[in-house]
């Protein structure tokens, strides 16, 4: 990410059906030994995009350069990336050995060092005593460890997860991406990983790029995604956030509606419509008697118990709910707001984002007025 | 915990049984029964005022292995059906494969095109390619102009019985191979691409090995269709052509000779079925030791 | 095992078969329903033209063709010969096998007091357990554009300027060697003695068609210019535009005949005595005559006006000589089995 010139380059890569955009001018940088994660709900056109790159599909426009070479038009079988489907893919008439082994005999390796990479391969996922067996008598985990050793073994200039973990059990997934995450790491192995799960994406990238409707929404580490949404779909999609829309005033006046204005941290350079995008567990419910200001006062509508917080959904004029997520930690025995009592909320600054009428982040030009104690 | 299972299993074995037991029935009655019928006239002796003979003699058998011309017959017949099932496999397979791989809206366009000669009577189409292979048809008016007084007619040779069958049976190879292939994960093609396998070396190390079932099902269903075979070889063949089924109906219908043919019926039957079973087992033997 | 005779065998077989059939006759004299086991087509058409529907069903006989070709048609009614009644009444079927089948004692014995019209048929084409129903005699065919001399008898087809120009109907082949027996023999049951002259028709080049209607194509494409046939079939393809003409061998010509039968175990022989006679009805003898050009087989029913012309056989009346249906049907199964092997070129 410094000076050296990006490892794998896409630039404006395209791809349409008929007159629908499956990828529309996607552009990344990744650095070598990176681990970039692709995430979007399903149709979002991460998938096409990881294929357009192991050369499956054909691009309709743009560029996809590995180490400075122009991958267009070279077969899928020339481009030596790795690639980990969601269903594996494992030959079914392939031994665990023929199945990792099968790319380095494409390459007319030699039997002997095929037999001491195929060890060392088979060392690396643990599956040394299961060479033999074929891919129907593994396990969903050990199927993927052989999918994985198979993708490694030709030492891939990309390696390529395409959902890795949706097929496998709950409790086995963060197992496995820990797994996933060191081998990629030991083999300094440069890899972009498709996914629609955010806390599987969290939990594995160097960097996130949150797609939707084919086009990249924001590309950044998880903090940058989290703590600063460029566009309401990111603030939604990371994490959760309630977004508020409604017409700005004064620069830190958010009418919402029939009688209820938030009163915002910050003060922006803009006047008329605008979305606010807050957090659950960044909004303080203002215990009766706090003599904080509130920034909004809203309705309790419900509160429901459910273990590290108390979520409360609270009335917004015109119809939704604000969901607002209270910590349990020194709360013990503390009541809680009945339903139709009204409650206040507050705050921090740097919880608030707004964005303007075409879905743009606004930076704040300073702090606003502050609010009069009640 | 193990034995639970294994009788709950029973109980469904006792179930399937039941519910099997009229279809078995029926199988046995319409299918064994008049091969048994069969095998006792193929014993019976021919006679010409009361058509058939109680008897219980190995003569048709006997005069079929020991008479070269039957003999001939029999290799002629074969020869064909290898030949036509050997070009329904080359031909039959690249269209399936395109016909299974394809996504757009012309797929169901594809398979209806495979699907419709089959609407069309084998001998409607044997007429057809009378007027395509005889003389004054297509081909000879086609070379007679190329080369002026050297027309060529195709009609009454084993070419043109050879190409008769194998417009009949390539649907039923196009189809069966296109359903197996269907059924192979396009993504084990795509990881075999990824990993470097070339084209050609995908199809040998995973397309093949994995459609070989279908292969074999849909060799075996064409196989026994060309053995079988009867318009075309009457109709192509001409007077001068001669395969096994042909000669089969001309011996019961025309001759009236039950007991032989019902003799030339099992033979023909059984080179069929050995022939269909070796080449199982073979395949068995070489897929389990690739 | 013998205690499973074919005789049950064949009536196990035959029953199967008559299932779906069970026709739910009422047998009342000479009323009711007949079954006529036929070809399909024109033939069974005609008889529905000429004879059903004109002559029969005024009598109150409702006729139900049961149309198949001829061998299976005979199959059938072999299955059924053991049944106290089987479910055929009359069968059409080529002189030949009728032959077969009074041989075989399966067919019912005519006389006057069963089919008046008998004592009209032509004497030559009489037999004692079927009626011959139409009849022509068989005729060198020839294309006239590319045969200028007419050929005038069977060992024409035998000369060079026919090399290659012959063709055979493969499943008349037998007439074939009748018409050779004739010439070279001097009898038409000597048909076994004619293989030599036979092999070398074919070893020539003459070519052999599975099917009747491949014929005329063979002869308008030029693949063939001659080859022996009906007169019927002439005088038909002559219809459809073809040219084509019939000369009629010094020799004598041999006479195809389709006859009728009764079969012994039918359920209703009253209505197929009646069905027999009525074929022979001077009418339905001339309504067949001027539709398919096959010639009347009793004397009481002269052709008039433009059938009379187009059927008109040629003068001097050309020797019509009927087969020897006893030495035909004794020599058949070895003549069947060399022609195959003659035939075949492997």
């Amino acid at each position: 990410m410094s000076t050296r010139p990006p490892y794998l380059k896409i630039e404006a890569l395209s791809k349409h059906y008929g007159s629908m955009a499956a990828v529309d001018e996607v552009s990344l940088e990744v650095a070598a030994g990176e681990m970039v994660v692709l995430l979007g709900p399903s149709g979002c056109g991460k998938t096409t995009t990881l294929r357009l790159i192991a050369g499956f599909v054909e691009a309709s426009a743009g560029r996809i350069l590995l180490e400075g070479r122009d991958y267009a038009g070279l077969p899928p079988y020339q481009r030596e990336m790795g690639m980990v489907f969601q269903s594996y893919a494992l030959f079914p008439h392939m031994t665990v050995a023929q199945n990792i082994s099968f790319g380095l005999r494409m390459r007319k390796m030699p039997a002997a060092q095929i037999a001491s990479r195929l060890e060392e391969v088979l060392a690396l996922v643990k599956l040394e005593k299961m060479a033999d067996r074929y891919p129907k008598q593994l396990s969903g985990g050990q199927q993927q460890r052989v999918a994985l050793a198979r993708a490694l073994a030709i030492r891939p200039k990309l390696l390529l997860l395409d959902e890795p973990l949706s097929n496998l059990d709950a409790n086995l997934r963060q197992e496995v991406a820990r797994e996933i995450r060191r081998l990629q790491r030991a083999a300094g192995l440069t890899a972009l990983m498709v996914t629609h799960d955010q806390d599987e994406a969290m939990a594995m990238a160097d960097r996130l790029v949150v797609m939707d409707r084919g086009r990249v929404q924001q590309v950044g580490p998880q903090e940058a995604l989290y703590e600063a949404p460029e566009n309401p779909f990111v603030a939604r999609f990371i994490g959760h956030s309630n977004l508020l829309r409604g017409t700005l005033r004064d620069g830190c006046r958010l009418r919402l509606g029939e009688g209820v204005e938030a009163q915002l941290a910050q003060r922006y350079n803009l006047a008329g419509d605008a979305t606010l995008a807050l957090r659950p567990e960044r909004i303080r419910l203002l215990p009766p008697g706090d003599p904080t200001p509130a920034r909004m006062t809203l309705a309790v509508e419900d509160a429901t118990y459910v273990g590290a917080h108390v979520e409360y959904l609270l009335a917004l004029p015109g119809g939704g709910s604000l969901i607002l997520h209270q910590p349990t930690t020194g709360l013990a025995g503390a009541a809680r707001l009945a339903p139709g009592s009204r409650a206040g909320l507050s705050w921090d600054a740097g919880s608030e984002r707004i964005f303007d009428a075409s879905d743009r982040a606004l930076a704040a030009a300073g702090p606003a007025p502050a609010l009069a104690s009640v | 915990m193990a034995r639970q299972p294994s009788r709950r299993r029973s109980g469904e074995g006792l179930t399937a049984g039941l519910l099997v037991g009229p279809a078995t029935a029926i199988v046995l009655l319409s299918l064994v029964a008049p091969l048994a019928l069969l095998a006792r006239y193929s014993l019976n002796q021919y006679d010409r005022m009361t058509f058939m003979k109680e008897a219980f003699t190995a003569e048709n058998y006997l005069r079929f292995v020991a008479d070269p011309f039957y003999a001939g017959v029999l290799w002629t017949t074969l020869s064909i059906a290898l030949v036509t099932t050997a070009l329904c496999l080359v031909i039959g397979f690249p269209i399936a494969y395109g016909i299974a791989r394809m996504q757009s809206r012309w797929k169901s366009t594809a398979v209806l095109l495979v699907i419709l000669p089959l609407f069309i009577g084998s001998t409607v189409r044997a007429l057809g390619w009378i007027g395509l292979l005889g003389r004054g048809g297509l081909v000879d008016s086609m070379s007679g102009l190329v080369v002026p007084g050297g027309g060529v007619t195709l009609l009454y040779t084993s070419f043109a019985v050879a190409i008769g069958i194998l417009s009949i049976n390539l649907p039923y190879m196009i189809l069966t191979l296109q359903g197996v292939i269907e059924s192979i994960d396009a993504r084990l093609e795509e990881a075999a691409d990824s990993l470097g396998a070339t084209p050609g070396r995908r199809f040998w190390h995973v397309v093949l090995p994995l459609a070989l079932p279908g292969l074999a099902t849909g060799g075996i269903l064409v196989f026994i269709l060309a053995m079988n075979a009867y318009a075309t070889p009457f109709l192509l063949g001409g007077a001068r052509f001669q395969m096994m089924a042909p000669m089969l109906y001309r011996e019961y219908a025309v001759n009236n000779n039950w007991p032989f043919a019902a003799a030339i019926a099992f033979i023909l039957m059984l080179t069929t079925l050995s022939l269909t079973a070796a080449s199982t087992l073979l395949l068995q033997r070489r897929y389990q030791g690739a | 095992m013998d205690s499973l005779p074919r005789r049950s065998l064949l009536r196990l077989g035959a029953g199967a078969a008559t299932l779906p059939f069970m026709p739910a006759i009422a047998r009342a004299q000479a009323g009711g329903r007949c079954v006529v086991s036929t070809w399909g087509g024109d033939y069974g058409n005609l008889l529905t033209a000429n004879i059903e529907t004109p002559l029969l069903a005024p009598k109150g006989i409702e006729c139900v063709q049961d149309a198949g070709t001829e061998p299976a048609r005979i199959a059938k009614s072999i299955a059924q010969r053991r049944l106290p009644r089987g479910n055929v009444d009359v069968i059409c079927l080529q002189a030949p096998a009728a032959y077969d089948l009074e041989a075989a004692g399966m067919l019912e014995p005519l006389d006057e007091s069963k089919v008046p019209n008998l004592k009209y048929v032509l004497p030559s084409l009489t037999s004692a357990q079927s009626i011959p129903h139409i009849f022509s005699p068989q005729v060198i065919a020839y294309n006239p554009e590319r045969v200028t001399t007419p050929p005038t008898t069977y060992s024409d087809l035998e000369s060079d300027k026919f090399r290659g120009k012959v063709g055979i109907l493969d499943n008349s082949y037998i007439w074939v060697a009748m018409a050779a027996a004739l010439k070279y023999k001097g009898d038409v049951g000597a048909i076994d003695a004619v293989k030599p002259e036979l092999e070398r028709l074919v070893k020539s080049g003459a070519h052999a068609y599975t099917s009747t209607e491949a014929f005329a194509p063979a002869i308008k494409s030029g693949e063939i210019d001659v080859g022996l046939v009906w007169h019927a079939r002439v005088l038909f393809w002559q219809k459809g535009g073809l040219a084509l003409r019939s000369a009629f061998p010094t020799e004598g010509c041999l006479t195809y005949v389709s006859s009728m039968g009764v079969l012994k175990n039918a359920p209703n022989k009253a209505a197929a005595f009646a069905y027999l006679n009525a074929a022979l009805e001077p009418a339905a003898q001339r309504g067949f005559a001027a539709s398919m050009g096959y010639l009347p087989t009793v004397t009481n029913a002269p052709l008039e006006g433009e059938t009379a012309q187009r059927l008109a056989l040629p003068e001097p009346a050309p020797k019509l000589i009927p087969a020897n249906y006893e030495r035909l049907a004794a020599t058949r199964d070895d003549m069947n089995d060399w022609w195959r092997r003659l035939l075949d070129r492997r």
